[in-house]
């Protein structure tokens, strides 16, 4: 039972949701960056990025 | 009055507590070792006990219990990775998601409630949760020797960093930089693991040793195909190769597109293909840590570099960034892993909460050699050996050296349980098994006979600090095994590899003086070994008067599978298990040839799992 509502809220309600994230911005961030100079994250007020 | 701040790292991968006493690491030991079940990933319940007895302590008397990451934002990553994955992680959602959705989401509250004990009636100091990567990045630079330093952090995953760049001042971490889930090096290596028919979380040390048979062929494919470097360091993977989004495994058709057929089964045969894979993606996490930790001495413009995270247990990989990086020093916590999680977060809650960092002005770091788990007194020991009927001598610490480096001198495989249990997955010579490094037979003895493990693993050297540059190149101290440099020049044979030998063969060519710790490719994962260690280290002085060399194999006092040992009954029980020749418990000294037979009920090495 928990198994079936599990799979019934995962292709209803996860994977379209999923999939309109992944229109707007993927949260996973897959896609690779071959002109991008870096992946970095700097953190805000960390000081790193601005040398 | 004392502040005291207890760590804990659990519920996900080698649990573990540990206590700091006014910004000092007093007691820290990993669930696995009382509880006897390899990385343990329950609540460490003997480790708390542990630490609060070996600080004379009760619950009520520390300041705070810092939780090594935070489980709140933890649980929004694992909602964003179904979403993203969706809809290929329906089974990893299915099984996962009830957990989440209940107690892990609130570990914390699960923290308190463990403490608390049946009925809740122990008073719980407040639990705070720091963040995963803050956790490993307080382990490396707080317990370092250095007043500042670079850091770096990196692992698996925690909450959503995979690896981070600090900077360490005094008391302070500044957090500078990070790369997120699901890229990562931990998870690329671990893959890397699962394909190559090892286990994840643990099998990664093997891959390591395995990759000097092989040749990194496939290292620019894994740089074409699965891993995007940048000139800094920085990286993304490509998930569709991958599985570790979808379900419960880390490869699939992605790797054997990609790799030529379907993963080695475990314990399954050894082929080419995996040594050249190992070598594979060794040498890409080696290119990668080179360019990250040259960013972090570029950011930073600090020359000393402090690691953490389980890649740092990566040692080839460490020894590369001291040649290569551009580094003055480094230095790794003993502890790297998610274990060492618990220590740092403890660091970081003491020193927020105001207390000193005196260690960097005295000048040593602040781990004790990483002696900082459970001690057993000669009492205790001879309680122990008594009430067995167990036959003994003791001549105490000094004659047991003494009596030992001959029997070693001789051949004899020792078992040697002496003071404080190290705090990491490192042997560092408190729960140790030692041998003579010169003799050609003794790393296949050790594996099959002794530890009943691979034969194509490595063993490591021990070596007196004061003699390691005229048997290692290695450009620092390396007191935690935590970095790999080759055997010295003089100490190499000319290795003419005969033609057509290759693989496990390898392990067959003398390489140097001390074939019992020379890897296939010259290269040895040493401990230099000082003050730090001393009954280790007047063991290596009474074997060098006896043979003229400072150098002993030291391997983990356990077999494959079990956690070393803890207590002198464990090691008892591991000597009459196996081909060791002599126990040296203490003051005591234990000969297998005067002991009764050993009898046990059941097979034990069933009711060991396989690593
Ligand atoms: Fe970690």
């Amino acid at each position: 039972m928990r198994t079936f509502l599990l799979t019934a809220v995962y292709y209803l309600a996860v994977t379209p949701w999923g999939w309109c994230r992944r229109r707007v911005r993927d949260p996973l961030a897959r896609r690779w960056q071959p002109r991008a100079e870096t992946y970095w994250h700097f953190v805000p007020g960390g000081g790193a990025g601005e040398r | 009055m004392t502040q005291l701040v207890l760590g804990l790292s659990a519920f996900y991968h080698d649990s573990a507590a540990a206590l700091v006493a006014d910004g000092v690491p007093v007691a820290a030991a990993q669930e696995e070792r009382f509880s006897r079940r390899r990385h343990d990933p329950s609540f460490p319940r003997g480790a708390v006990g542990y630490c609060l007895r070996e600080a004379g302590a009760e619950l009520g008397d520390v300041s705070a219990i810092a939780y090594y990451e935070d489980p709140a934002l933890k649980f929004r990553r694992v909602i964003a990775t179904y979403a993203g994955a969706a809809p290929h992680g329906l089974t990893s959602f299915v099984e996962g998601l009830p957990a989440w959705l209940g107690w892990k989401r609130s570990a914390t509250r699960a923290v308190r409630e463990h403490l608390a004990g049946p009925g809740g009636r122990a008073v719980v100091p407040e639990v705070v949760a720091r963040r995963h990567h803050e956790s490993h990045a307080a382990s490396a630079f707080f317990a370092s020797p250095y007043p500042s330093a670079a850091v770096l952090c990196v692992d698996g995953v925690g909450e959503w960093a995979t690896t981070t760049l600090w900077q360490g001042v005094g008391t302070r971490l500044r957090y500078l930089a990070e790369l997120r889930f699901p890229h990562s090096l931990g998870l690329l290596y671990s893959a890397f693991t699962y394909f190559c028919g090892f286990k994840v979380d643990s099998g990664e040390y093997k891959l390591m040793g395995l990759a000097p048979y092989g040749t990194p062929r496939f290292a620019p494919l894994i740089k074409e195909r699965l891993i995007d470097v940048k000139p800094d360091g920085s990286f993304r993977l490509d998930l569709r190769r991958f599985e570790f989004l979808r379900g419960r495994v880390m490869t699939g058709a992605g790797f054997e597109q990609l790799f030529g057929g379907p993963r080695r089964q475990p314990e399954g045969p050894l082929t080419e293909r995996e040594f050249d894979l190992a070598a594979s993606v060794q040498q890409v996490t080696e290119e990668v840590m080179v360019k990250l930790a040259r960013t972090a001495r570029r950011l930073t413009g600090e020359p000393r570099l402090c690691l953490a995270g389980g890649v740092a247990l990566n040692c080839v990989a460490n020894g590369r960034l001291l040649e290569d990086a551009g580094l003055t020093e480094l230095w790794v916590q003993p502890a790297a892993g998610d274990a060492g999680g618990a220590l740092g977060a403890a660091l970081a809650e003491a020193y927020e909460r105001g207390a000193p960092r005196a260690h960097p002005a005295a000048g040593h770091d602040a781990m004790a050699g990483a002696l900082l788990g459970p001690e057993y007194s000669d009492d205790e020991i001879g309680a122990y050996l008594d009430a067995r009927g167990i036959p003994y001598e003791r001549p105490g610490f000094e004659g047991v050296a003494r009596r030992v480096a001959g029997a070693l001198a001789d051949g004899a495989i020792v078992g040697w349980f002496q003071g404080r249990m190290e705090f990491g997955p490192r042997a560092l010579g408190a729960r140790s098994i030692l041998a003579d490094p010169r003799d050609p037979g003794m790393q296949s003895a050790l594996n099959l006979r002794t530890k009943f493990r691979e034969s194509f693993r490595p063993f490591a050297p021990a070596v007196l600090a004061e003699d390691a540059k005229d048997w290692f190149a290695l450009r620092q101290e390396s007191p935690y095994m935590l970095i790999v440099g080759k055997v010295a020049e003089a100490q190499r044979l000319a290795a003419d590899v005969p033609g057509g030998v290759s693989g496990l063969d390898l392990l067959h060519v003398p390489r140097s003086t001390v074939p019992a710790v020379t890897h296939v490719d010259g290269s040895a994962r040493v401990q230099t070994v000082d003050g730090r260690h001393p009954r280790l280290r007047r063991l290596l002085l009474a074997f060098k008067e006896r043979t003229g060399c400072p150098v002993l194999v030291n391997t983990s006092f356990n077999v494959r599978g079990e956690p070393i040992v803890n207590t002198p009954g464990e090691a008892y029980a591991c000597f009459m298990r196996t081909n060791i020749d002599l126990l040296a418990l203490g003051g005591f000294l234990l000969r297998k040839q005067e002991q009764p037979p050993w009898q046990e009920e059941r097979d034990w090495r069933a009711g060991i799992p396989m690593d």
